[in-house]
């Protein structure tokens, strides 16, 4: 009796996991046909993209576009400017972001309500009301078309701070009491205790933070002038808004795609620490 | 304010802490606290705080970036008008509001299904289809908004072609063609079609939603799974009576975000109609007004009255989510 039912509800499980795998299939195909089509156009002719109906498939392959991309401005100098840039914000914030959110979470001091009140508030402050007065303010300082001018304004997050509060908040109270007995600083605590509990949640900040600078467009474009100090999003925009030969979308994907690859290096980078972030949480129960 | 946050977690029962009676306990810990979010704080006060006052001197004042020393002074002019003469900022507060009903619940509902999916035991090329799912984030939107028209045109588009395929095989007469002229016109219909068009390019955001609930799910005790399981509860029971409540601050942060995006939603109208706002002014979402005033029309004092509005309504929107977070988020931290 009880053979028949493990084989039985073994099948069962069996038969939702194929069901989930197909489900999964199905999504991944329905999320990479657009990108597919978009790395597929980076190949095009230029009669080709024009072409309508659009093929699938490149009538002929051709590396022109990347050609144009890499050419038309200084790619190779925005990548680098950009590879500074996005460093320095996210290591910054992740940092400062650690920091912020375990006081938050774990210290008392007089004002913290109001702090963490004006916190959340300066989440919905709109990007539009704050830009022009920082502009002056930067370039009062003298820091327009440097690194600093580029970065200064955003080493800290409160969307971090924010965020990995809600992750430290999930941590058991029980943890702090502990370290507290044992006499931990709340130095120790932190380093030793809140942040490998919370591995896969940094990273994950990490990502955001590198993407949310990495594709920064508007500070940078009024904050440089000097083609020296621009970033790699106003290359490729370049290619949207040239007024003479209009859009050139071949090479905008082709910009697109060569955009697209340090993000995707870093990805599959930080998302070992996603998976260790499972091995760890094992602790928590 | 203070009272409205009442997620926060109270350590001290003894009521308001004063710096003057705290022990030398108490004292160290509070200067460790301002010491570690001072960095947040100084950045906070130096690029947000002095801005937006300088923002509200803005709102009194008619000028152009162009010609800076023709500043006039119009006292509450600019507000007057915003409340009585603009109905193009209402009406764009309205479209705003009216997208945020459809796009927030079906961007949190996709963040969650896809985490789920990709938090499910005994499925191969988990990590490939996490990088899979991820991609389209990575994105640039500009490249992104171009893919989209493509995907999404009423006539050669592949979605359209796709639902075609699918209606084709139904059994029976579907005399009903997606494709075409009089097909499903994602991008430039007038009609809420319009904004679930919005939606499906605005889900290819959803990626970093996905990754937070993903990293929440892994976080859930396992054990908690195994006694539901001994006590013979099913997939659903479980995931509405352990996984939800054990998620619900990520669930909260996802929705604070999206509604912190929705008030700022500007880059991909702007990509698809500029500042055109077609069809019929139906995709002139808020910013996008506010863009106009302020850099096309050169009203920058209006554009900072404009500005100012927006940050009261989304903070109040965040303290009315904040208050409801109350009843329906769970912090494993407090309450024992």
């Amino acid at each position: 009796m009880s053979k028949a039912e493990t084989t039985h509800k073994g099948r069962k499980i069996v038969w939702t996991d194929i069901g989930m795998q197909l489900l999964l299939l199905t999504i991944g195909l329905l999320i990479s046909l657009p990108i597919i089509i978009a790395v597929l156009t980076s190949f095009k002719s230029l009669q080709d993209i024009s072409a309508n109906p659009t093929s699938f498939f490149p009538r002929e392959w051709t590396l022109r576009n990347y050609q144009t991309a890499w050419n038309a401005t200084p790619f190779g100098r925005y990548l680098i400017n950009s590879a500074i840039q996005s460093g320095t914000i996210v290591i910054c914030q992740v940092i400062f972001s650690i920091m912020a959110a375990f006081a938050f979470t774990f210290l008392e001091f007089p004002g913290k309500k109001i702090l963490f009140g004006l916190m959340l508030g300066s989440l919905m402050i709109p990007f539009q009301l704050t830009f022009i007065p920082n502009f002056v303010l930067i370039s009062e300082w003298g820091l327009a078309n440097t690194y600093a001018g580029l970065t200064l304004p955003f080493l800290a997050s409160a969307f971090g701070i924010f965020m990995l509060r809600q992750f430290f908040m999930s941590l058991p109270k029980e943890l702090h009491d502990a370290a507290r007995i044992d006499g931990a600083s709340n130095f120790r605590f932190l380093w030793q205790v809140v942040v490998p509990l919370s591995g896969g949640a940094i990273s994950a900040f990490g990502i955001f933070a590198f993407l949310g600078a990495w594709s920064q467009y508007l500070w940078p474009l009024v904050i440089t002038n000097d083609s020296s100090m621009r970033t790699i999003q106003i290359g490729i925009r370049y290619f949207l808004f040239d007024q003479e030969r209009g859009t050139d979308w071949g090479a905008l994907m082709a910009g697109a795609v060569i955009v697209l690859l340090p993000t995707l290096v870093l990805f599959l980078i930080a998302q070992r620490q996603l998976v260790k972030g499972i091995a760890m949480s094992g602790l928590k129960g | 304010m203070a009272d409205m946050l009442g997620a926060l977690q109270e350590r001290k029962k003894s009521g308001r802490l004063r710096f003057k009676t705290m022990t030398g306990m108490q004292k160290r810990e509070a200067r460790w606290g301002y010491i570690f979010i001072s960095p947040w704080l100084i950045g906070f006060t130096l690029f947000y705080i002095i801005p937006m006052i300088a923002s509200l001197v803005f709102s009194t004042l008619d000028f152009t970036l162009s010609a800076p020393d023709e500043i006039e002074f119009v006292g509450l002019q600019n507000w007057v008008d915003m409340f009585t003469t603009d109905e193009r900022a209402w009406d764009s507060l309205k479209i705003t509001v009216i997208f945020g009903v459809i796009s927030l619940p079906i961007g949190l509902i996709s963040a969650l299904f896809l985490a789920i999916l990709l938090n499910s035991e005994n499925l191969v090329g988990i990590p490939f289809f996490r990088t899979i799912f991820y991609m389209p984030t990575m994105i640039p939107v500009i490249a992104s908004v171009f893919i989209w028209k493509q995907f999404l045109n009423i006539k050669t588009g592949w979605l359209n072609r796709m639902i075609d395929w699918v209606v084709g095989i139904l059994p029976g007469d579907i005399a009903w063609s997606a494709a075409g002229s009089t097909g499903l016109d994602w991008l430039n219909s007038p009609t809420p079609l319009l904004y679930v068009g919005y939606t499906l390019v605005g889900l290819w955001g959803v990626g970093n939603a996905m990754l937070l609930t993903l990293a929440a799910l892994q976080g859930v005790p396992t054990d908690l799974y195994e006694a539901s399981r001994v006590d013979g509860a099913g997939w659903w029971r479980r995931l509405w009576n352990i996984t939800l409540p054990m998620i619900s601050p990520v669930i909260f942060y996802n929705l604070i975000i999206g509604a912190v995006g929705l008030f700022q939603y500007f880059l991909i109208p702007f990509s698809l109609s500029a500042l055109t706002g077609a069809p019929e002014g139906r995709s002139r979402f808020y910013l996008i007004h506010l863009f106009q005033e302020a850099f096309a029309f050169q009203h920058m004092g209006y554009g900072a009255t404009l500005a100012w509005l927006l940050f009261i309504v989304g903070l109040l929107t965040t303290l009315l989510l904040f208050w409801t977070s109350k009843f329906w988020v769970f912090y494993p931290g407090e309450g024992r």
